[in-house]
C-alpha cells in the first residue's frame, strides 16, 4: 500500500465533502461508517507496520513549493503510530456515542474534517505541513465548541482559538528561522525533519528555536501557566467536542516535544530538563489540587487532564527511553481514559442536563453499570496496575527518576492527589443516599451508550495487562531518537546527561 | 507443579468473575457457593504446594508473560512458590475459604450479594499476587488489587449517608464509643485508599531506587546484587519500602484508616483486616529480608515502631465499646508485635505469628460477626450481655479465640507470641520487651472484658418488643459454625507445628539465634504467661463482681476521653490535613486560577482591544482632522529627519 | 544639466508604450460609442471594457522590447510587467462586478467605463516608469479618474468620501511635486536610476536636504498606500464608495504604489540607509497594528474590512524593509494571492447589497450576519473561507503570501520585525473571527429588514466563485506562481 498515509488523511475529508448530500437522517450511520472504515485502515496500516524497522515508514514526498523548501512529505514511527491508531479509534468511538440532537449533520462533518487534520499533525514530516494542519485543525473544533457548547460557548471557543493561534504563530517563526539556518549551512531549502534532523545547531540558537516552540507546543498541551483556556473549552464544549479535544488534540503538544523539541534542540533539551520538569510539577499538584476544588464534574476531568499531561511532560523531558516511551504510552492511555471519563459525564448530562456534583449522590444504586464502567475509567485514571493508567504514569516516573529522585517524589504525589479528587468525585455522585427525587428514576446506560464505551473498558484493562503490543514498536523508535539525540548533542554537559539517564547504575 | 500454582492462582479470579456477571441482579446463592468453592480447590492446590515445598524443599518458579518491556525495564508477570510464599498462600486460601462459607450466612439477607462475592473473592486473587509474585512490580500490583478490593468492600454499604460530626463522645465518627466506626463507608473507603496512597509513593519511590541502582525488579536478582550497594543507598530504599509497608499494615502514622475500616462488613474486616491485607507489610519486610539485615538500624527502628504501635493501639482497646474497634485496635498491636519480630530479624517469627494471628484474630471477627447478626447490627457491647444462652458455638468459638489471642499455653498465640517476646529479650532490647509485655496483659484482658460484656453478666438489652432496645438474639446457621470450627480448631492446634514450620521456613529465611539461657526462657514464658493470665483474670471477677471496669470510674477525665477518640487522630487529620487542603484547593482555583492567571491572559486580550478604542479617536471622519493627521505625519518625520540625520 | 537628444523613432521604442495607449483609445472608443448611441445596456461596455483589458493585457505580457523606451522615461522591466498584469486582471474582476443584479447610478454612464480605463492606464504609467514627472502623471491622471469614480456611485456619502480623497489627495500631490523638486535641485534628474547614481557619486550629501525631499516622497506614498498616519481618509472613503470600488481601491492603486516605493527605497535600502530603515521600521510597525487594534472594535464589516487592508498594507510595507529579493517577490506573491481574497470578500458584501439600508446605522453591521451558515450555507461557507485566509489560516492562499513574507523577514535578519508580524496576525485574528462567530455561531435574528444576496447573480457568482477557487486551491500553484514571480523579479534586478 503506497499511499496509505494520504488515504488515512484524507479519506475522511472526501467523505466529508460528499457527506453534504446525505441525508441528514442518515448522516449518523453515514459517520460511523466512514469513522469505522478510517479505523480499520489504521489497523491495517498497525498490521503492516514492520515494529523492527526504527525509523520512518510509508513516506511520501511532493514537493509544492520547490524553491522554498516546502513538500508534502509524509512518514510514520513507533512514535505516531498508535497516536493515529488512538485518533482513529477515538473518533470513530465518539461518533458512536454521540447524543448529540442539533444540527447533527454539520457536527458529524465537521468532526470528520477535525479527523483529517488530526491524523495530518501525526504523520507530517515536513514543519509547515505540520504547521498546516495544526492550525487547520482549530477550525473545526472552534465550531464544534462554539456552534454545539454552553452557555459561554462563543468565549470559549474564540479564547481556544486566539490563545493557540498566537502561540502556533510564533512557533511558524521559529520554524522559518529554522529552515533559513538549514538553507545557510547546506545552501538549498528545507522544512523536512529528516533532514533537519541531520543538522547541529549551536547551543544559545537551540535554546531561542526552543522556546519558539515550546510556546506553541506549551498552549497546547497545555502546561500551567498557559492552561486556562481548557477549562472553558471543555467546560462549554459538548460531549464529543470535549471527548476528541482530550483524548487527541492535547497529544499534540506533547507530540510536537517529542518529534521536534527533542531531535532538533538536544542541548536546550537538556537544559531544560529541570525547568520544564518544575512547571509539570507545577501543572501536576497545583491543577489536582484545582480539580478538587471544582463542584462540575466536567471540570475536574478537565482540570486532571492538566495534570496529567504534567506526568506526560515530566517523562519526555527524562529524556531517557523509559520516560519518554512511558510518556508516550500515557498519551494512548490518557486519550482513552479521559475520552471515556467525558463521555460518562456525557450521558449524566444528556440524563439530568447539569454536570454539577451537588445534584447527584446514590447513583450507583439506580445505575450500577454506569457506576461500574465510571469506576473503571477512575481507576484507570489514578493509575492502577493493570490497568493502562499505571503502565504510562509508572514509566514516566521511574525514567524521571533517573534525573531527579527529589523532584520524581514530588511530582509522585500525582497518584496521591488524583486518588483524591476523582475518588471525592466519585463518592459525592455515586456514594450516599439518593437525596434528588430527581435521580430516583434515572435509567442506566443504554445501547448506543454501552456499544461506545465497553470497547473502551475493554482496552483499558487488555493494554493494563498486556501494553507490549504498544510497548515493542515504541521502544524502537523511541532508542532511535534518544540515539540521535546522543549524537547530535554538541555541548559535553548533554552527552554525558542523556548517557547517564539512560544508564543502571548508583542513584541517589 | 505449575498446574497447582495456576490453579491456586487463578481460582480465585474465575469465582470473582463468574459472581460479577451477576453483580447487578439480585441475590443468587450459587455464586458465594461457586466462590467458596472455586476458594476450596485454591486451598487444596496451595495445600499441594505446600506439602511439595515442604517434603522436597524445592521452590517452584513459573515466568507467566512479559509486562512492561522497554528500555532497560523488563518486568514479567512471574510468580513463585516458595517456602515463604506458599506460608502465606494456605493461610490466605485457608481463612478465605472460611470467610466466603461464613459470608453465605452472613450476608444472606443483602441486596448485593453477589457482588460481595466478586468483591471478595477479586481481593484473594489480588492477594494471591501480592504473595506469590517473584519480582517487586507484581508485588506493587497485588498491593494495589488488594487496596482497590479493600476500598470496594469497605465501601460496600456504599448508601449510608454521612454522619455529622459531633462532640458528644457517644454518637461522634472519631470516638469508640460510639455505633459509627467512621463517618460513612464511602468515607471510610477514601481514605483508607487515599492513605495507603500515600505509602505506595513511598513504596514507588523505593522500587524506583531498586531498578536504577541494579536495573532490575527480580527478587532474586535484586537479593544476589543488594549487597554491592553503599550502606546509604540500601537504607533509603530499606526505609521506602518500609513506609510502604507501614501504609498497608496501617503502623502508625498510618493507623487511622483500620479502625475506620470497620464500616464494611464483619467478614471483610475478618479477611482483609484482621488475618491478610494487613499482613502485607509483614510479609514485605519477611519477603525483603535480605535487604532488611544489612540495614539492623532500620531494623531497630522498626521494632521500635512495632512495639509503640502495640501498645499505643492495645491502649485504645481498652475503653472502646465499638465491639468491632476493640478487635481492630487489638489487630494492630498483633501487627506491632510481627514488626518487632521482623525488625529485630526474626524473620520466621514474624511469619509464624502472621499465621497463628490469621487464624484465631479472623475466627474472633467472625464471632464478632455472628453476634452482630443475632443483634441486628448491634455494635456496643455494653448494650449486649448474656448472650452466652442464646449463642452457645459462638461464645465458646470467640472465647477460645480469645483465649489463643491471649497467647495462654497450649493455644497458638502462645507459641508464637511468646517467641517474639524472647526475640525482644534475646536481642537486649529490654524496653521493646517491656512494652510488649505490658501490651500482653492489656491484651489479655481487653479480649475478655469483650467477651465478658457479649456473652456474660445481665442482659443489656430487652425481650420486650415495644422497648427500641428490644432484641431477638438466636445462634446464627450451623454451617456458619462449621465454617468456622477449621480456624478455631487451627487457633489451638496451630502452634504445635511450630517445629517442621522452622525446619521448613529456615530454608529461606534465616535462622534464629538467641542467646539467653534456658533458664532466663523459662522464667520468661512464665511471666509473660502471668501477667496474660492476671489480665483474664481481672477481666472476669472484676466483671462478676461489679458488671463494669475501672475506666468507667474516670470516664470524664481526659485521659478516658483521649483513649475514646483515638487519641484524638481523627480530629487531627480532619483538621491538620482534610480542611486546610480543600481550603488551598478553593483558593488555588478561585483566587489563583480565576483571578490571576486567567485575568492575566484576559488582560492582554483587553489591553489590546482598548488600544483600538483609543485609537478609533483618531478616526474622526473630519476632514480637517485628516489633513491635520497628514500634517503631523509630515511634522513627526521631520522631526525624525533633525533629530537622527547622523543615522546614515 | 540634461544633454540634448537627436530624435530617432526606432530609439523611440514605441511599443513600450502600447499598453497605455490601448486602454487610452479603449476609453475613447466608448466615449465616441455613446456619442452615437445613447442608452445602451451597461453588459455592453462593460464587455468591451473586458476586451480591452485583454487585449492590453496582451500587450503587456507579449511586450519583449528593449526596458526603456520613449525618451528613456519608460522603464518595462520585470516589475512593471508584473504589477501591471495584477492591475489588469483585478481590474477586470472588479469591472465584472458592474454587472450587478440591482441597477446603481454610476453604471448608466458609459463615462464610468471611460474613466476606469483611463484610470488603469494612470496606473500603468505609474508602474512603468521611474521618472518622478511621469510617475506624478500618472498618479494624477489616474487619482482624477478615481475621485470621478467614487462621486459617481451618487450617494451623501459617496460624495462627500470622494471630496475628502480629493483633498487629501491634493495634499499629498503637493508632497509628491515638492519632494522630486527637492531632489531634482539636489541631483539634476527626475530619474530614479540617476538620482540614486549620483547621490551615491555625492555620497548622499546635503544629507540632510535629500532627507527632507525623502519625508515628502514617504508622505505622498504613504497616503496612496495609506500608511499611518497618512490612512485617515482610507475607512471613510471605503465606507462611503461601493463595496466593489472598495474592494478595488484596496488593492490595484496600492499595487501600482508599491511599485513605485520599491524603486524609490530601492535607491535607500540598496545602500542600506540607517535613517530610512529607521523609518520604515516605525512606519510599517504602527501601519500593521494601529489599524489591526482599531479594526477590533468596528462594528461594521466593511469598515473593518477597510482597517484591515491598511494592515495588510503595512504588512506588505514590510517586504519592502527588508528588501532582499525574497521579499520583493514575497510582496508581489502576496499581493497576487491577497488581491484574489479581498476582492472575494469585498464582492460578497456587494453581493449582499440592499439598495436602500433599512435604517441600519451602516450597511454590513455584524448583527446582520448573525447565523448566516443557516440562512444560506454556501454564502457563508464562502465568507468564512476568505477571512480565514485573510487571517492566514493555512492552506488558504494569503498564508503562503504571509509565511513567505515572514521568511523572508527572518532571512533578511528581521527576526523581531517577523515576530509583530506574526504576532499582528493573531490580533488580526480576533476581528475575522468576529464576523464568522456571528455567521456560524450565533442564531439568525429573524428580522426581515435584512436580505441576503439581493445583489447577487450569475456574473457576480462567478467572480466570487473564482476568487473562492483560487483561495482553496493556492497550494496547487504557489510553485509555479513563484516561479513566475521570481523570473519577472530577478530580470529586473530586485
Amino acid at each position: 500500500m503506497e499511499h496509505i498515509l494520504s488515504i488515512l488523511i484524507f479519506f475522511p475529508a472526501f467523505a466529508a465533502a460528499i457527506g453534504f448530500i446525505v441525508d441528514k437522517d442518515a448522516i449518523r450511520t453515514y459517520g460511523i461508517t466512514v469513522t469505522a472504515i478510517e479505523f480499520l485502515l489504521s489497523c491495517f496500516l498497525w498490521a503492516s507496520f514492520d515494529s523492527n524497522n526504527a525509523g520512518m515508514q510509508f513516506t511520501e514526498f511532493i514537493p509544492i513549493i520547490s524553491q522554498y523548501g516546502i513538500a508534502y512529505n509524509l512518514g510514520l514511527d513507533g512514535i505516531s503510530l498508535f497516536l493515529v491508531v488512538m485518533t482513529t479509534f477515538m473518533t470513530m468511538i465518539s461518533i458512536i456515542g454521540l447524543t448529540e440532537k442539533r444540527d447533527l449533520k454539520n457536527l458529524i462533518i465537521t468532526v470528520l474534517f477535525l479527523e483529517m487534520t488530526m491524523v495530518g499533525v501525526f504523520v507530517a514530516l515536513d514543519a509547515i505541513i505540520f504547521y498546516l494542519f495544526w492550525e487547520l485543525s482549530l477550525v473545526p473544533m472552534l465550531y464544534i465548541v462554539g456552534a454545539w457548547g454552553g452557555k459561554l460557548r462563543i468565549y470559549a471557543s474564540v479564547k481556544f482559538f486566539l490563545y493557540t493561534f498566537t502561540g502556533s504563530l510564533v512557533m511558524l517563526v521559529g520554524m522559518l528561522y529554522l529552515g533559513y539556518v538549514y538553507f545557510q549551512a547546506t545552501g538549498n531549502w528545507s522544512f523536512s525533519l529528516l533532514d533537519w534532523n541531520m543538522m547541529m545547531l549551536p547551543y544559545n540558537m537551540q535554546l531561542w528555536l526552543f522556546v519558539a516552540f515550546f510556546l506553541g507546543f506549551a498552549i497546547k498541551v497545555p502546561m500551567v501557566p498557559f492552561h486556562t483556556w481548557l477549562p472553558y473549552a471543555h467546560g462549554q464544549a459538548p460531549t464529543i467536542g470535549s471527548v476528541i479535544l482530550a483524548a487527541v488534540l492535547l497529544k499534540m503538544g506533547t507530540y510536537g516535544f517529542i518529534r521536534f523539541s527533542l531531535p532538533l534542540f538536544p542541548d536546550a533539551s537538556v537544559a531544560m530538563m529541570i525547568p520544564m520538569a518544575i512547571l509539570a510539577i507545577i501543572a501536576i499538584i497545583y491543577t489536582a489540587m484545582v480539580a478538587y476544588a471544582q463542584e462540575d464534574m466536567k471540570q475536574v476531568i478537565a482540570y486532571s487532564s492538566v495534570s496529567h499531561m504534567g506526568v506526560i511532560i515530566l517523562g519526555i523531558f527524562a529524556l531517557n527511553v523509559e520516560g519518554i516511551g512511558g510518556s508516550l504510552f500515557l498519551m494512548i492511555s490518557h486519550g482513552i481514559v479521559s475520552g471515556a471519563l467525558f463521555m460518562l459525564v456525557g450521558v449524566i448530562y444528556d440524563r439530568r442536563h447539569t454536570k454539577m456534583m451537588s445534584e447527584f449522590g446514590g447513583l450507583a444504586r439506580v445505575m450500577p453499570m454506569y457506576a461500574t464502567i465510571f469506576g473503571v475509567m477512575l481507576m484507570a485514571s489514578v493509575g492502577l496496575p493493570l490497568t493502562i493508567g499505571f503502565v504510562g504514569e509508572f514509566l514516566s516516573l521511574l525514567g524521571f527518576f533517573a534525573v531527579s529522585p527529589v523532584l520524581t517524589a514530588i511530582a509522585g504525589l500525582t497518584i496521591i492527589l488524583g486518588a483524591v479528587y476523582m475518588l471525592v468525585l466519585y463518592k459525592k455522585t455515586f456514594f450516599g443516599p439518593i437525596t434528588n427525587p430527581l435521580n430516583e428514576k434515572l435509567q442506566d446506560l443504554k445501547g448506543r451508550e454501552i456499544t461506545a464505551l465497553v470497547p473502551l473498558v475493554m482496552l483499558v484493562v487488555y493494554l493494563g495487562v498486556y501494553p507490549k503490543p504498544i510497548l515493542d514498536p515504541v521502544d524502537k523508535s523511541v532508542k532511535q531518537l534518544v540515539q540521535v539525540m546522543y549524537l547530535k548533542s554538541v555541548t559535553p554537559e548533554a552527552k554525558t546527561t542523556i548517557a547517564s539517564v539512560n544508564t543502571i547504575g548508583e542513584t541517589k | 507443579m505449575e498446574s497447582y500454582l495456576y490453579i491456586a492462582l487463578f481460582a480465585p479470579l474465575v469465582g470473582s468473575l463468574f459472581a460479577a456477571l451477576f453483580g447487578n441482579t439480585p441475590k443468587k446463592l450459587f455464586t458465594g457457593i461457586v466462590t467458596s468453592g472455586l476458594l476450596g480447590v485454591s486451598l487444596v492446590a496451595s495445600l499441594n504446594l505446600l506439602y511439595y515445598v515442604l517434603t522436597t524443599g524445592n521452590i517452584v518458579h513459573v515466568n507467566m508473560l512479559d509486562w512492561i518491556v522497554i528500555g532497560n525495564v523488563n518486568i514479567p508477570f512471574g510468580f513463585v512458590v516458595d517456602q515463604v510464599s506458599v506460608t502465606m498462600m494456605v493461610v490466605v486460601t485457608t481463612v478465605s475459604t472460611m470467610v466466603h462459607i461464613h459470608s453465605i450466612g452472613y450476608m444472606d439477607h443483602d441486596r448485593s450479594f453477589n457482588r460481595f462475592f466478586a468483591w471478595l473473592s477479586a481481593f484473594v486473587f489480588s492477594m494471591m499476587i501480592l504473595v506469590m509474585s517473584d519480582n517487586f512490580a507484581g508485588l506493587f500490583i497485588g498491593w494495589e488489587g488488594v487496596g482497590l478490593c479493600s476500598w470496594g468492600l469497605i465501601g460496600f454499604w456504599y448508601h449510608k449517608a454521612d454522619i455529622e460530626k459531633s462532640n458528644d463522645i457517644e454518637k461522634s465518627p472519631f470516638s469508640t464509643l460510639s455505633p459509627y466506626s467512621s463517618i460513612s463507608p464511602g468515607y471510610a473507603a477514601n481514605e483508607a485508599f487515599i492513605m495507603n496512597r500515600v505509602a505506595d509513593l513511598a513504596m514507588l519511590v523505593g522500587l524506583f531506587l531498586i531498578f536504577w541502582n541494579l536495573g532490575t525488579l527480580q527478587y532474586d536478582e535484586v537479593f544476589a546484587k543488594i549487597g554491592g550497594l553503599d550502606h546509604g543507598t540500601v537504607v533509603a530504599i530499606a526505609i521506602f519500602l518500609f513506609i510502604g509497608a507501614m501504609g498497608k499494615s496501617a503502623q502508625f502514622p498510618f493507623n487511622q484508616w483500620l479502625a475506620n475500616a470497620m464500616e464494611g462488613p464483619t467478614p471483610v474486616s475478618a479477611l482483609i483486616h484482621a488475618a491478610t491485607m494487613v499482613t502485607a507489610g509483614v510479609y514485605l519486610v519477611i519477603r525483603a529480608n535480605e535487604i532488611f539485615t544489612i540495614v539492623p538500624e532500620v531494623g531497630y527502628f522498626i521494632a521500635c515502631l512495632g512495639a509503640f504501635v502495640a501498645i499505643f493501639a492495645a491502649s485504645q482497646a481498652l475503653v472502646a465499646t465499638n465491639m468491632k474497634k476493640i478487635i481492630a485496635f487489638s489487630t494492630l498491636s498483633q501487627l506491632g508485635y510481627m514488626f518487632v519480630a521482623a525488625g529485630l530479624g526474626a524473620y520466621w517469627v514474624a511469619l509464624f505469628h502472621l499465621a497463628t494471628h490469621a487464624f484465631f484474630k479472623s475466627v474472633l471477627f467472625l464471632g464478632a460477626g455472628n453476634v452482630m447478626h443475632a443483634m441486628n447490627d448491634e455494635i456496643n457491647i455494653k448494650k449486649m450481655g448474656g448472650l452466652k444462652a442464646y449463642m452457645p458455638q459462638t461464645a465458646l468459638i470467640m472465647t477460645i479465640a480469645s483465649v489463643a489471642l491471649a497467647g495462654i499455653f497450649p493455644l497458638a498465640g502462645f507459641f508464637s507470641k511468646d517467641l517474639i517476646l524472647e526475640v525482644a529479650f534475646g536481642a537486649h532490647a529490654y524496653i521493646i520487651w517491656a512494652i510488649l509485655w505490658i501490651t500482653a496483659g492489656l491484651t489479655a484482658f481487653y479480649s475478655f472484658r469483650l467477651v465478658m460484656y457479649v456473652f456474660y453478666g445481665k442482659e443489656n438489652w430487652s425481650h420486650n418488643k415495644e422497648d427500641e432496645n428490644y432484641q431477638h438474639p438466636h445462634e446464627t446457621y450451623s454451617y456458619v459454625i462449621a465454617a468456622m470450627a477449621p480456624l478455631a480448631l487451627l487457633a489451638i492446634v496451630a502452634g504445635w507445628f511450630k517445629a517442621p514450620f522452622v525446619e521448613m521456613i529456615t530454608q529461606k529465611l534465616p535462622e534464629l539465634e538467641i542467646h539467653v539461657s534456658s533458664m532466663t526462657l523459662w522464667t520468661l514464658i512464665l511471666i509473660t504467661s502471668a501477667i496474660a493470665l492476671s489480665g483474664i483474670a481481672y477481666a472476669v471477677l472484676r466483671y462478676n463482681k461489679k458488671g463494669t471496669y475501672w475506666s468507667e470510674t474516670f470516664k470524664d477525665r481526659f485521659c478516658y476521653k483521649l483513649l475514646a477518640n483515638q487519641y484524638y487522630m481523627p480530629h487531627l487529620l480532619e483538621n491538620v490535613i482534610n480542611k486546610p487542603y480543600l481550603a488551598l484547593s478553593k483558593f488555588s482555583w478561585k483566587e489563583l486560577d480565576m483571578k490571576l492567571i486567567d485575568a492575566i491572559v484576559d488582560g492582554i486580550a483587553k489591553g489590546i482591544y482598548g488600544g483600538g478604542e483609543a485609537g478609533t479617536a483618531m478616526q474622526s471622519g473630519n476632514l480637517s482632522k485628516a489633513l491635520k493627521w497628514m500634517a503631523i505625519g509630515i511634522f513627526v518625520l521631520l522631526i525624525l529627519v533633525v533629530a537622527f540625520s547622523n543615522l546614515k | 544639466m540634461i544633454e540634448p537628444i537627436s530624435i530617432d523613432i526606432a530609439a523611440l521604442n514605441l511599443p513600450s508604450l502600447v499598453p497605455m495607449l490601448v486602454a487610452i483609445v479603449g476609453a475613447l472608443a466608448i466615449l465616441c460609442i455613446d456619442l452615437v448611441t445613447k442608452n445602451l445596456h451597461k453588459s455592453l461596455y462593460v464587455m468591451l471594457t473586458i476586451l480591452i483589458l485583454l487585449i492590453d493585457l496582451g500587450a503587456v505580457i507579449g511586450y519583449n522590447g528593449a526596458t526603456r523606451g520613449f525618451f528613456d522615461v519608460m522603464l518595462v522591466d520585470g516589475i512593471a510587467i508584473l504589477s501591471q498584469i495584477i492591475i489588469i486582471v483585478g481590474s477586470a474582476l472588479f469591472v465584472l462586478l458592474a454587472l450587478s443584479q440591482q441597477r446603481f447610478h454610476e453604471y448608466r454612464y458609459p463615462e464610468y467605463f471611460a474613466l476606469f480605463l483611463f484610470m488603469i492606464a494612470g496606473f500603468q504609467f505609474m508602474v512603468a516608469s521611474d521618472n518622478l514627472i511621469l510617475i506624478f502623471v500618472g498618479l494624477e491622471t489616474a487619482s482624477m479618474a478615481l475621485y470621478t469614480l467614487i462621486a459617481m456611485h451618487n450617494r451623501d456619502k459617496s460624495t462627500e468620501a470622494a471630496i475628502k480623497y480629493f483633498t487629501m489627495g491634493a495634499m499629498a500631490a503637493g508632497f509628491f511635486a515638492f519632494g522630486s523638486m527637492i531632489f531634482y535641485g539636489i541631483t539634476g534628474s527626475v530619474e530614479l536610476g540617476q538620482i540614486s547614481q549620483s547621490l551615491v557619486a555625492s555620497n548622499f550629501e546635503p544629507y540632510a536636504l535629500i532627507l527632507l525631499g525623502t519625508v515628502f516622497i514617504i508622505a505622498a506614498l504613504g497616503f496612496k498606500l495609506s500608511l499611518v498616519p497618512f490612512h485617515t481618509w482610507a475607512p471613510d472613503v471605503y465606507e462611503g464608495s461601493s463595496s466593489a470600488m472598495a474592494g478595488y481601491m484596496s488593492i490595484v492603486p496600492k499595487i501600482a504604489t508599491f511599485v513605485v516605493a520599491l524603486r524609490f527605497f530601492e535607491i535607500f535600502v540598496s545602500v542600506d540607509n540607517a535613517w530610512i530603515e529607521m523609518v520604515l521600521y516605525v512606519v510599517v510597525i504602527t501601519t500593521m497594528t494601529l489599524p489591526n487594534m482599531v479594526a477590533l472594535v468596528q462594528t461594521d464589516v466593511k469598515r473593518m474590512l477597510a482597517y484591515s487592508s491598511v494592515s495588510h498594507a503595512g504588512f506588505v510595507m514590510g517586504a519592502i524593509l527588508v528588501g532582499t529579493t525574497q521579499a520583493t517577490e514575497g510582496l508581489f506573491l502576496y499581493w497576487i494571492l491577497f488581491t484574489f481574497t479581498n476582492l472575494g470578500a469585498f464582492a460578497l458584501l456587494w453581493i449582499n447589497r440592499t439598495k436602500n439600508d433599512h435604517g441600519f446605522q451602516s450597511d454590513h453591521p455584524f448583527e446582520k450576519f448573525s447565523g448566516l451558515i443557516k440562512i444560506s450555507p454556501i454564502t457563508a461557507s464562502i465568507m468564512g473561507l476568505f477571512l480565514l485566509s485573510l487571517a492566514g489560516v493555512p492552506p488558504f492562499s494569503l498564508f503562503w503570501g504571509k509565511m513567505f513574507l515572514i521568511g523572508a523577514a527572518v532571512n533578511g535578519g528581521h527576526i523581531v520585525l517577523a515576530l509583530i508580524m506574526a504576532l499582528n496576525s493573531a490580533i488580526a485574528a480576533y476581528y475575522y473571527l468576529k464576523l464568522i462567530v456571528y455567521m456560524f455561531l450565533k442564531e439568525p435574528q429573524n428580522d426581515d429588514r435584512i436580505e441576503f444576496m439581493g445583489n447577487a447573480n450569475n456574473s457576480l457568482r462567478t467572480v466570487v466563485g473564482i476568487s473562492a477557487i483560487v483561495t482553496i486551491t493556492s497550494i496547487f500553484y504557489i510553485d509555479p506562481l513563484l516561479e513566475m514571480i521570481s523570473t519577472y523579479v530577478q530580470i529586473s534586478g530586485f
